[in-house]
């Protein structure tokens, strides 16, 4: 059962001006990206009711800084709106090519901004955490795939897991992380897709269960 | 598998992983034109690294964070946000020409209020009565109506809430009197009344969400009957808010996205 209704609402939380859209929320994500290339604001504000929750979650851990996250978050989904169009459907989901613009720009900004560069090592993505906000009733899901990710990396050995999160998390190259850890390059490059590989097989049952959420054709939530 | 096309495996990755070193971004990318296999790969690691963004501490972006997305997107294309079909675009059209010529919108939700009470007061009252503007406008109610609008809106116990959006715009009015609310509306987007509903909620402080009614919404101003609040949100619940929901019947919970809202001052 969840109480939803938790007031005040922040009056700058937006919400269409010429009110509701009904119909929009079950659109699959390719068809909102249609419309969105028809310059359609609602459908953007869709897919970010979708999609903000990872995306911000995902910057904010690379960048360890909430402003940084949010402004990064913003360039992303205002690259969708400027440029839907670079989507292409044929090369995956929606989601994942949008969470990976939005972990390029969080580590091109972290690479810039040295002085927030405050990369962590692998360990603490392991925790089980999720913020008490008002939107944790709508986070279930989120948090629930997370797990199951988060399951998934634990069956890695240590040192590939070290290899792709430092990468994945921590913004660092191939070559930084040969540093770090004082491992030969082609070491590090042979641990991540050795790593990579078996994390595919470990999430597959992730995948599944993720394209069997009702009325999200890409398979993903906020 | 050639040793050359493993090398080309590894820099998908790195490629993936946004890890690579520039010279080795400049190899890749040139490969990529010429070489489905590698591409199909790479689409298969952000499709696995999409995964892995989720195994990050989950937090829930702060709210100013849409409103900066809207307002950039909105400097860009000021018609981004209006919604394009056809009904409603008819609606905003209709709204342009109402707004020339209307009254205050605080005397005609008052007016509405009242009479829509006094409707149910003379047997007239029914789920989603309408009432036409230009009447109240002009005044064209009868004797009695006339008295048993003054009864409610000089009500002593009488309380007006306004409910606005999330733009600050009052787009409907509870009047509360005598342990029922009315509510008026005048501003919420008509809704498909095949598919979908709005529903009144309110909630108590600390509790949970009541469905109060069900309504449609037209083009006209639009006056629920008197709703009595249940006894745990009597004298008057802490919340009020509005919500457009799938289907046609209020469900158990609320989609929890208001369309307006306010809470009652104590």
């Amino acid at each position: 059962m969840r109480t939803v209704l938790t007031m005040p609402r922040s009056p700058d939380q937006a919400l269409p001006r010429e009110g509701p859209t009904p119909g929009l929320d079950g659109l699959d994500d390719r068809a909102l990206v249609a419309r969105i290339t028809e310059g359609d604001g609602a459908a953007l504000e869709v897919l970010y009711g979708r999609y903000g929750r990872p995306c911000y979650s995902l910057a904010r851990r690379i960048l360890t800084d909430d402003q940084f996250a949010q402004d990064c978050v913003q360039e992303v989904f205002l690259t969708v709106w400027r440029d839907a169009g670079r989507y292409n459907a044929s090369r995956g989901a929606f989601s994942s090519w949008l969470l990976s613009m939005t972990h390029h720009k969080a580590v091109d900004a972290v690479r810039r901004e040295e002085t927030v560069r405050k990369r962590r090592a692998a360990p603490d993505i392991l925790d089980d955490q999720v913020d008490s906000g008002p939107a944790v009733d709508d986070a279930v899901w989120s948090v629930l795939r997370g797990e199951r990710v988060r399951e998934a990396l634990k069956t890695l050995p240590d040192v590939q897991r070290e290899a792709l999160t430092l990468a994945y998390f921590g913004g660092y190259t191939q070559r930084e992380i040969a540093g770090l850890t004082s491992t030969p390059l082609g070491t590090v490059k042979t641990r991540m897709l050795a790593g990579m590989h078996r994390m595919k097989a470990g999430l597959e049952n992730v995948s599944r269960a993720a394209t069997a959420e009702p009325g999200l054709a890409d398979g993903a939530t906020s | 598998m050639s040793a050359d096309h493993a090398r080309y495996q590894e820099l998908v990755l790195g490629h993936a992983l946004h890890a690579l070193e520039p010279e080795d971004e400049a190899v890749l990318l040139k490969h990529l034109t010429a070489c489905d296999a590698c591409t199909r790969e790479l689409a298969e690691h952000s499709d696995t690294l999409g995964h892995l963004a989720y195994g990050t501490p989950s937090f829930a972006p702060p709210p100013s964070l849409l409103a900066g997305i809207r307002a950039a997107v909105q400097d860009e294309s000021p018609d981004a946000f209006r919604v394009p079909s056809a009904a409603v675009s008819d609606l905003s059209q209709r709204r342009a020409q109402k707004q020339r010529s209307r009254p205050s919108r605080a005397q005609v939700l008052v007016a509405a209020a009242a009479s829509i009470s006094i409707a149910g007061l003379l047997g007239l009252g029914a789920w989603n009565l309408t009432l036409q503007r230009d009447n109240v406008e002009r005044g064209q109610q009868s004797e009695a109506l006339r008295s048993a609008v003054s009864a409610i809106v000089d009500a002593p116990d009488r309380r007006d809430v306004g409910l606005p959006n999330a733009a600050g715009d009052v787009e409907a009015v509870a009047v509360m009197h005598d342990n029922t609310v009315n509510l008026v509306v005048d501003g919420l987007a008509p809704n498909n009344t095949v598919t979908s509903t709005y529903v009144l909620w309110g909630q108590a402080n600390g509790g949970h969400e009541i469905a109060l009614a069900t309504f449609d919404v037209g083009p006209e101003v639009k006056a629920l009957p008197p709703v009595a609040l249940p006894v745990g949100l009597q004298p008057a619940p802490h919340l009020f808010a509005v919500t457009l929901e799938n289907g046609r019947t209020a469900p158990a919970d609320s989609n929890g996205r208001p369309v307006v809202q306010a809470t009652v001052p104590s």
